[in-house]
């Protein structure tokens, strides 16, 4: 299923494409780009799978490369890169449920992510997980506004 | 508790797991048939990504929590509950700041029917093991934060375990002073000269498995299932920069970014 990974950041992201693409001309192993961004399986897989789910980089058998949504991204402005976040996110979990929701409040959307089959938040810390990736995601990418009740898809 | 530690049954493996189930209170499933297995004289790995519940795993394989389904045996015979025979070390660190390093480490001798002579000599000795010689009055405010871990591998030696459970315990050690304690540690705990019999340590860090490890589980997907087990045959001491390792690293990355399904 694809889903952004709870411990995925923003930030990560645009420094793995980065690296990915300046450091590596757009392909290397995994190995290769943890030793390069001195991190490690924690702190490097939830991006790439975030990064992969989102259609940016192409992530199989321990290799990785960019994807031409990827390479776009990079070579975009701040605009051009927050509508390739805000599209890509539209088909990828929670953000594919709260689409479907249009309004909603945190205990809303959990629910309906149960309903849904999507077993990512569904943990002791899946309340405070969710809320912070659709602040940092859905809010960054302008696809939702935060209301006094929750949250609202911006049309 | 009864375990059968002196009714060992001719086997090779020495804490296993069969079929382990486990859900949160919510109904979240975290484990759907997870099955490991320790034999005489490995050091086991588990890694996996970012929350998929190893350190859960962890305490479910030393009696710290009840599986759903399945059975975890130490040498054959179940185990319901924490034992001395199973001695876990945590990620943070765990001194005492109000006692020494001798009387950290005699700490886990209190329930066993010896004198305190005896708990001090056989601190001094487990201290003397992780290389704390001359070190047994110093308390952890004058320790470094690799020194207060061996201490704690120290306490954990002092109750006779068969089985260590690490639970990242390089984690917040400064690199230098974890790559020195890893050096150190395969000898320490293989050296013979205890009952230890076997290791398993969960651990973000791939460099620091592939040092270690005889054996890697790969956990991945949700629920967590095993996806891969690896037996790690490169010759000790490893070099963390040959190609052998990294083609070994590349491998474990492999398991963990499965081929994508066409959509």
């Amino acid at each position: 299923m694809d889903v952004i990974d709870p411990d995925a950041r923003i930030a990560d992201l645009l420094g793995l494409l980065y690296v990915l693409n300046n450091i590596f001309e757009g392909k290397t192993d995994l190995y290769q780009l943890e030793k390069e961004m001195e991190v490690d399986l924690d702190d490097l897989m939830p991006i790439v799978y975030t990064a992969a789910n989102l259609g940016l980089v192409n992530a199989e058998s321990g290799d990785i490369s960019m994807a031409e949504k990827g390479i776009e991204y990079i070579k975009s402005g701040m605009n051009q890169r927050k509508q390739i976040i805000r599209e890509s996110l539209k088909n990828i979990e929670p953000f594919k449920t709260a689409l479907a929701m249009r309004s909603f409040n945190l205990e809303d959307i959990i629910d309906k992510l149960k309903e849904n089959n999507v077993p990512t938040f569904n943990n002791p810390d899946g309340n405070h997980d969710l809320e912070v990736i659709l602040i940092e995601w859905g809010i960054y990418s302008r696809l939702l506004k935060k209301t006094d009740e929750g949250f609202e898809v911006i049309s | 508790m009864e375990v059968g530690i002196k009714d060992q049954r001719i086997t090779n493996s020495i804490l296993e797991a069969e079929g382990i189930y486990f859900s949160y209170d919510n109904g979240y499933d975290v484990f759907e048939n997870i099955n490991i297995e320790a034999g005489q004289g490995k050091f086991i790995a588990i890694i996996g990504p970012s929350g998929i519940g190893k350190s859960t795993l962890l305490r479910i394989l030393g009696g710290f929590l009840k599986p759903d389904r399945g059975t975890v045996r130490l040498l054959g015979k179940p185990l319901y509950e924490p034992i001395p025979e199973v001695a876990l070390i945590h990620q943070s660190i765990v001194t005492f700041p109000w006692m020494n390093a001798k009387e950290n480490v005699m700490l886990s001798m209190k329930t066993k029917d010896m004198s305190k002579n005896e708990m001090v000599e056989k601190a001094k000795e487990s201290l003397s093991r992780v290389g704390l010689d001359g070190f047994e009055d110093l308390y952890p405010k004058e320790m470094s934060g690799g020194m207060r871990q061996r201490v704690a591998i120290a306490r954990a030696f002092a109750a006779d375990p068969y089985v260590f459970l690490m639970d990242e315990p390089f984690a917040h050690l400064d690199e230098l002073t974890a790559e020195g304690l890893r050096q150190d540690i395969y000898n320490i705990l293989f050296s013979g000269e205890t009952p230890l019999k076997s290791v398993i340590m969960v651990s973000h860090n791939l460099t620091e498995v592939l040092e270690l490890a005889d054996e890697i589980y790969i956990l991945n997907n949700i629920p967590a299932t095993v996806v891969g087990k690896v037996e790690v045959t490169m010759a000790r001491p490893r070099n963390p920069r040959s190609d052998e390792f990294n083609a070994n690293l590349d491998m474990l990355y492999s398991y963990l970014t499965p081929p994508r399904k066409k959509k």
